[in-house]
């Protein structure tokens, strides 16, 4: 069934509806507990990882402090401090080995820090003590030590923490340490000022603080990473970043001393936690991929996408049944009406009745409807064709009555032809067209469509036509000036009757005294339903003592009595206003209101 | 209907794709500027964790040991961990060391113990733990072993005795006139220090005109012996000849003699420790003996690694010595 689309149909509003009263809260509830999830899962990861990160910060100014308290310890000692003061060209090689081993069983006495690398005094006077993971201590980078040396004197701090930095010593198989730097200095007693005698560096283990660093648990694909104070790596999960300067952009994150930012890192987005420890300078920062989090709450939006489909297909479902048992049938009634309408007396078929709600009742009434009204057309047309039956009897009967009256003026004619003297035979000749005229309004209706009534102008031309060809009136002219009447038998008889008279009398006697002359005959309806039949000459006129009233030709008699009988009016003038007529019999009557009859 | 059942499909695509979407902050920031990873100087986490645990960090013997070690490390592949104590005496730390090598679970310890007996229980406990231990430069005591089922252990050396006769021959045959020769032992516990007094008295026994007059420890170290030897002298101003189990101990006595101004003893070492070059090539020592220090941790980390991987090692290696004098010293 072919429906255009610009209607909205029922079915539409009600999924419509139900959309926005059901699925939309579904949807509405669903996406906001899935980002409320979502944030909140967030947050609380943060909130965790903060602390972590700062339990981490902790752990590491720890192990810084432990490292200064040892650096103060040993730039405490007397016995170094004076080994330190000794110079160049007061040593020699007793000496040398000697506080060597001195400076050597005590610093061995500070190295058991967990964690701890080597410890190591450089004097300006060019003498190295160590203690360390290697005792070859032959080859020195001498650049980092200079550096370090540099850093540590300008430095305002206790102890100097240069970060992650090459180890200074070139043996040892820890080429990256961490390294705290101090200076030890002494007053010159001369010139009263502060002089530099010793670096003490101590290196710290970066696989240790690694080692440590990698059993901290962030969570799926989280790590922690630790930068030193000039943004170099000290720790990250893949350790052969360590050293190295992190990017420009990334340094530039972590301008406070603790924050939580979301950024997008070689790719993926990450919730980054830092915070920054004021005694190193350093950042411990924890990264958690947003996708991990994403991840747990999907699960969240998986089930509303589930829950939606469902409530989708519901919907679809409920509209399904809705539309099968409301709308169709009621499609399907709307059609049959459609259908009743455009072809009427085609035999439909009763529309099935499902179930007894108010749609099937819908259903029962308009079949009891449906059958009512066809039975209504069926007797209609029954009635139609018993009309029609009816109207062909009614022909045949005015054809009979028209053939009855023929054969009547015939037998007249055949009387006629039999006698002699002249009254009688137009005696007979009067009679005869009476009964004529009388025929021609019966063949004037069974010839008509309409059996009631006859064109009555029609009937003034033929009869008079037929009484001038009788009268053998050729030298006499008809000049018919008709409207268009329409008389019902009634009517129509007598008033054909009184035309027959008056224009028979008006060829009979009018123009005895002369050859050619003028019938005029006129007809007129006007709006009151008021007919004005004339029939007048410019013959020989009324005799002076013509007396309407009295008259003993019969044929005005029955002129008088005709008129009394359509309740009109006779009027006899002698003089026309359009015509040069003498004689003029003007007939005025109302017609009665048309019976539509059998049309 | 489909026109609205396709709205209805249109709403719900947008809606999961908004869902799923999520704005990734500003921009992006890549970690580091340049991806070239430096390696670190960690070694390899599967390669076998061997530690040197050597007796003092003072002697620079030990550090040509370690240097020999470290070629071993380089050339196997694997982990080197050197631990010393603070002196030779420092036994306890040692024994120390030893244990908290166990607690790391270290694969191997190659040690020279600094005393013969003390450290056999400890070592014993290690090899029970299944750690492989491996003797070097000083003899860890073989009755005292077996009786506390210390077993299998391969020990690498030089013959002390042979090579502390050789150093002490040398100065002894030269002196011609009656004279008094002295020993400046090393630590009296140690079996390689009683080797090289059995060496070197052999050697005085040889020159009927040497008087061995005394025998002290100065238990290896270069400050202890410059006291004995000043003790020494006090006591016995005619000596001629001094013998050093070792050169920092030779050293010391050196010190103390340049100071006395006694130029006229000869002394003999053990080592041949540079300083103790640098003493040949002035004229303050006479002779020392090279041990190839170097070799003997080479060989110790190399023998670890083997009987790890269940080679049967022979008991006992004996590197070769060499006298060094000032002829051959460069």
């Amino acid at each position: 069934m072919q429906r255009p689309l610009r209607q909205s149909g029922i079915t539409q509003k009600f999924i419509g509806y139900l959309i926005f009263l059901s699925i939309l809260p579904v949807i509405i509830v669903g996406l906001t507990s899935f980002q409320t999830s979502r944030s909140l899962l967030q947050q609380e990861a943060n909130r965790y990882t903060m602390a972590l990160v700062e339990n981490q910060r902790d752990y590491l100014d720890l192990q810084l402090d432990q490292i200064e308290s040892l650096v103060a310890n040993v730039s405490g000692v007397e016995e170094i401090r004076r080994a330190l003061e000794v110079t160049e060209d007061t040593t020699n090689t007793y000496i040398d080995l000697n506080t060597q081993a001195q400076i050597g069983y005590i610093l061995s006495g500070y190295s058991n820090l967990r964690g701890l690398v080597s410890i190591d005094i450089f004097t300006v006077y060019g003498s190295h003590y160590h203690v360390g993971d290697t005792l070859n201590i032959d080859n020195i980078r001498q650049d980092v030590h200079d550096t370090l040396f540099q850093r540590a004197l300008e430095s305002d701090q206790f102890v100097t923490w240069a970060g992650i930095e090459d180890n200074v010593n070139a043996n040892s198989t820890h080429t990256k340490v961490v390294t705290a730097a101090k200076i030890l200095q002494n007053t010159d007693r001369l010139t009263l000022q502060q002089k530099p005698i010793a670096l003490i560096l101590v290196n710290y283990s970066v696989e240790a603080l690694s080692a440590h660093f990698q059993q901290v648990d962030l969570g799926e694909n989280a790590y922690l990473m630790v930068l030193d104070g000039e943004n170099r790596i000290l720790y990250h999960p893949d350790l052969r970043l360590l050293g190295q300067p992190v990017s420009a952009s990334f340094a530039h994150l972590f301008t406070d001393t603790k924050d939580t930012l979301v950024q997008e890192v070689d790719g993926q987005v990450y919730s980054l936690n830092y915070v920054r420890s004021p005694k190193s300078g350093w950042v411990v920062l924890g990264l958690v991929p947003l996708q991990t989090l994403a991840d747990k709450t999907s699960s969240i939006g998986r089930t509303t996408f589930v829950v939606m489909l469902f409530c989708f297909s519901v919907v679809g479902l409920v509209a399904f049944v809705y539309n099968t048992n409301v709308v169709l049938p009621i499609r399907t009634i709307t059609n049959r009406f459609k259908q009743l309408q455009e072809t009427p007396l085609e035999k439909q078929v009763a529309l099935p009745v499902r179930g007894n709600d108010e749609i099937a009742e819908l259903v029962q009434w308009f079949n009891a409807f449906q059958s009512s009204l066809l039975a209504k057309q069926e007797a209609e047309a029954q009635i139609q064709a018993s009309l029609a039956e009816k109207e062909v009897l009614l022909k045949e009967i005015h054809h009979r009555v028209k053939n009855n009256l023929q054969i009547i003026s015939s037998l007249l004619n055949l009387q006629m032809e039999r006698l002699n003297d002249s009254y009688t035979t137009s005696v007979f000749e009067d009679s005869k067209n009476r009964v004529r005229s009388m025929a021609l309004i019966h063949e004037k209706l069974y010839q008509s469509q309409n059996l009631a009534r006859i064109d009555f102008a029609e009937y003034v031309a033929n009869l008079t036509h037929y009484l001038a060809r009788t009268y053998h009136a050729d030298q006499i002219r008809l000049q018919l000036s008709l409207e268009q009447v329409y008389l019902g038998i009634d009517t129509a008889v007598p008033c054909g009757l009184i035309l027959n008279e008056l224009v028979s009398n008006a060829f009979k006697h009018a123009f005895t005294h002369q050859q050619s002359g003028h019938v005029c005959i006129k007809l007129r309806q006007n709006e009151a339903a008021q007919v004005t039949l004339a029939v007048g000459d410019d013959g020989v006129g009324l005799p002076a003592d013509f007396d309407s009233s009295h008259v003993d030709s019969l044929g005005l008699q029955l002129v008088h009595n005709l008129t009394k009988q359509l309740g009109g009016t006779l009027t006899i003038l002698d003089h026309d206003d359009d015509f040069a007529l003498v004689t003029i019999f003007k007939l005025t009557f109302s017609v009665p209101t048309e019976r539509e009859g059998l049309s | 209907m489909n026109k609205l059942f396709r709205f209805l499909f249109a709403l719900l695509i947008t809606l999961t794709v908004a869902c799923g979407a999520k704005g990734g902050g500003d921009t992006a920031v890549s970690l580091v500027d340049q991806a070239s990873p430096v390696p670190s100087g960690t070694n390899l986490a599967d390669a076998p964790r061997i530690a040197l645990v050597m007796k003092t960090l003072t002697n620079p013997f030990f550090v040509e040991m370690e240097k020999g070690a470290r070629r071993a490390e380089m050339e196997f592949g694997i982990n080197l961990i050197v631990k010393t104590a603070a002196q030779e005496t420092s036994i306890e730390q040692q024994i120390e060391i030893v244990d908290e090598l166990i607690q790391e679970q270290i694969d191997a310890i190659v040690i020279a113990p600094g005393d013969s007996l003390e450290l056999i229980p400890i070592l014993k406990k290690a090899q029970d733990a299944g750690i492989v231990v491996v003797n070097i430069d000083n003899q860890l005591n073989p009755e005292y072993s077996t009786a506390l089922g210390l077993t299998n252990v391969p020990f690498i050396s030089v013959d002390n005795r042979q090579g502390a006769y050789l150093s002490a021959q040398y100065v002894s045959r030269q002196i011609i006139e009656p004279g008094e020769a002295v020993i400046i032992e090393g630590i009296r516990g140690a079996q390689n220090a009683e080797d090289r007094k059995l060496g070197a008295m052999q050697a005085f026994a040889e020159n009927p005109n040497l008087v061995m007059v005394a025998s002290e420890s100065a238990n290896w170290k270069i400050d202890e012996a410059y006291t004995v030897t000043a003790a020494i002298m006090a006591e016995h101003p005619n000596i001629k000849v001094i013998f050093c189990a070792n050169d920092m101990m030779a050293l010391g006595a050196i010190q103390y003699l340049q100071e006395a101004g006694r130029n006229d003893v000869l002394v003999a070492a053990y080592d041949a420790l540079a300083e103790a070059k640098e003493a040949l090539r002035n004229g303050t020592l006479q002779a020392t003996i090279d041990q190839q220090a170097a070799e003997q941790g080479y060989l110790g980390v190399w023998y670890a690694l083997r009987a790890l991987n269940g080679e049967e090692l022979p008991t006992q290696t004996l590197v070769d010595v060499i006298l060094v004098t000032v002829e051959n010293v460069d």
